[in-house]
């Protein structure tokens, strides 16, 4: 149905009605994007969002901001992250104002990446707890798998007497979060 | 971002060495004689001196030199001369000087030449935009893009790659560069259709820049892999090209590429365009403290700069203390500053730089430290600073940041003895780089001599021709002392 109409991405024709059918076809691609985490389907979010994209990027003269651009924006900085994909991360950062930058949802992936950096890791795992919105919960699992990982790896270059404490710290801290880092540390 | 206009300017002082001052309109007239003669002998050469002349020419303009230039240069009756007219201000008629009359009077003047049709169009736009009449500007450029197109001599690609430069420029000053986005993504296929490289150099330049307008780095990236490229045509768009690339790729965290692009750049960029030069400057100053280095005091201390770098020095100084603190209230004091420059989100970055050279630092200094000390030294503030850094310098100890182990049991960071670096392969790899870095400069310097043409050709003069010409030559020389001996 959304292919009949003229006044979407990449023809933008003026028509009467284009008001009304491009935030129809925004609120469809929004709901597809949030579909695709509840399903975690990982390709599915990509291809939905970059749909999405220039609703938001080429649409803002004519529609109202959608109350959900900031959550979804969010949701997809964090999927770079998790995903590790820095460079297109910052380069998304880039596009944002600085007034975006303040809201929670963007703020919240922004100081992850920060503490993912710093090396940090008890901060991304805590930062669970503080999550934004309830969608992000599935990418912050993720990210604290990743994190895991990470932090074995560390394990293994240092000398063998930290072991077992270290183990046993990073341990207490995944049980809560995830049991795929409990399997690769046993 | 007035970078531009500096760069453009520089060529002025060489050329206005003029001893008399005869009127400019006397100047527009030999500059267009000189590109007729560009054109009709096709010597690109020739019509690249007389833009140069123009734009030192630039300062003196006025609508009656203008006006009457026009009227002489273009056939009366024709559709450029009543375009372009009408957008030079109206003005008295009795303003005109006498010597216009004159030049009116032999108009019969054939030239229907295109390349003087453009300059003209080029010639009223630069007066357009240095009267600051934007709209006209914009109306005048957008004409002469039109009927660019339909031209097709490659006499007429040096003019047109100034007038892309100045279409752009009109649009950018009047805050409307999304608008020509698609207009110059189609002169650029035609520029590529007709082997102009210089417009496409042009093109390819005004394009990323429009696009950074926006910091659509994503799309600049692409558009800049895609587009073909070939050995650079003129000093200045190679120039903007580094600059550009460095941007982009400082931006995707490539900050090797970065520095090396952003630091040619600097180099490159003539020595009068001081606003450039102290954008590449900024930039590759991020990007050395993002990878780790910290420029030398004499980057912030080059002529001119030194105020312009000023919120730069401090951060640098506070990168190099490794102190969160101080780093902390430099990106407060000079935030303005940074946004303006679109630094801000890079200054961000550095934030995990500072605390790496916090932590060497105690590395270095300490050989046994408590982690509640690090974490106070760093003066992290969370809610469990021990914990955070543990991990902080646990990946620190991963990335090969420090040398060191930590001690969980009693909250220990325990430094190894650092080795003498002589005894390692080190100096010989830093050695290595610097001669290959020589060898590459002299090599470039090489390839950048530009050699007379045809002068090949001469070294396959045949061995007797040689003698015989020597021979006449001596003969020559013996008549000349002669003659010379004679008027003694």
């Amino acid at each position: 149905m959304l292919t009949g109409f003229k006044s979407l991405p990449p023809l933008l024709e003026e028509s009467p009605n284009a008001v009304h059918e491009l935030s129809l076809a925004r609120d469809i691609y929004e709901h597809a994007v949030v579909l695709s985490v509840k399903a975690e389907d990982q390709d599915a979010f990509e291809r939905d969002f970059f749909q999405l994209k220039p609703y938001y990027t080429d649409t803002g003269n004519r529609l109202p901001p959608s109350p959900q651009e900031y959550p979804i924006l969010g949701l997809n900085l964090l999927r770079l992250l998790v995903q590790n994909r820095i460079a297109e991360f910052h380069t998304e950062l880039e596009l944002l104002s600085a007034s975006a930058m303040e809201n929670p949802c963007i703020k919240h992936a922004v100081e992850l990446e920060q503490s993912f950096m710093e090396g940090a890791y008890n901060r991304v795992l805590s930062a669970r707890q503080t999550v934004p919105h309830e969608t992000y919960v599935y990418f912050m699992d993720l990210l604290a798998k990743t994190v895991s990982v990470a932090d074995l790896l560390s394990e293994t270059y240092q000398m063998v007497d930290p072991w077992p404490c270290m183990s046993a710290l990073c341990i207490n801290m995944l049980k809560a979060h995830c049991p795929y880092g409990l399997l690769s540390v046993t | 971002m007035t970078q531009d206009v500096e760069m453009k300017e520089l060529p002025a002082p060489s050329n206005s060495v003029t001893s008399i001052v005869p009127s400019t309109l006397q100047h527009l007239k030999e500059i267009a004689s000189l590109i007729e003669t560009g054109a009709y002998a096709k010597e690109v050469r020739r019509i690249v001196r007389a833009v140069r002349l123009t734009i030192a020419l630039r300062k003196k303009l006025k609508t009656s030199v203008l006006s009457a230039f026009l009227n002489y240069a273009l056939p009366s009756g024709s559709e450029a001369l009543a375009k372009l007219t009408s957008y030079l201000p109206k003005e008295d008629e009795h303003d005109m000087e006498v010597d216009t009359a004159t030049s009116a009077s032999h108009t019969p003047n054939k030239h229907s030449l295109p390349e003087i049709e453009i300059y003209c169009y080029l010639l009223v736009l630069i007066f357009l935009i240095d009267q600051k009449k934007f709209s006209e500007a914009k109306a005048c450029s957008s004409t002469s893009i039109a009927r660019l197109r339909s031209m097709n001599r490659r006499t007429v690609d040096v003019l047109a790659s100034r007038l892309y430069f100045y279409y752009s420029y009109s649009y950018e000053l009047t805050g409307d560069l999304v608008e020509i986005r698609a207009n110059l993504l189609s002169l650029h296929r035609i520029a590529t259709l007709r082997h102009d490289e210089l417009g496409q150099e042009t093109l390819l330049n005004l394009l990323l820049r429009n696009y950074l307008h926006y910091n659509l780095y994503d799309q600049a990236e692409k558009l800049r892999s895609k587009a073909p490229r070939f050995e650079a045509h003129s000093n200045q768009q190679f120039c903007r090209y580094l600059f550009y690339l460095g941007k982009i790729r400082t931006i995707q965290l490539e900050y090797t590429d970065a520095k090396e692009s952003l630091l040619q750049a600097a180099r490159k960029a003539p020595v009068g365009a001081l606003g450039f030069r102290v954008q590449c400057n900024k930039w590759a100053i991020i990007v050395r403290l993002l990878l780790g280095e910290i420029p030398e005091r004499t980057v912030f201390m080059q002529k001119g700069m030194k105020t312009a770098l000023r919120p730069y020095f401090e951060l640098t100084n506070a990168v190099r203390i490794g102190d969160l603190e101080l780093f902390r209230t430099v990106a407060e004091k000079f935030a303005s500053t940074f946004s303006s420059d679109r630094t801000h989100n890079l200054i961000v970055r550095l934030r995990h730089n500072v605390i790496r050279t916090g932590l060497r630092n105690i590395s270095i200094s300490y050989s046994r430290i408590s982690l509640a000390d690090v974490a106070q030294k760093l003066r992290l503030d969370s809610a469990n600073p021990v914990a955070d850094a543990e991990s902080i310098v646990s990946k620190a100890i991963r990335d090969g940041a420090i040398d060191a182990t930590l001690d969980h049991a009693n909250g220990w960071m325990v430094s190894k003895e650092t080795g003498d670096v002589y005894s390692t392969n080190e100096p010989q790899f830093a050695f290595n780089s610097r001669i290959a870095f020589c060898l590459n400069m002299h090599n470039e310097a090489v390839r950048a001599l530009r050699f007379p043409p045809n002068s090949h050709k001469k070294e396959k003069e045949s061995a007797e021709k040689r003698r015989e010409r020597q021979q006449q030559e001596q003969e020559l020389a013996k008549h000349i002392a002669e003659e010379d001996d004679d008027e003694f």
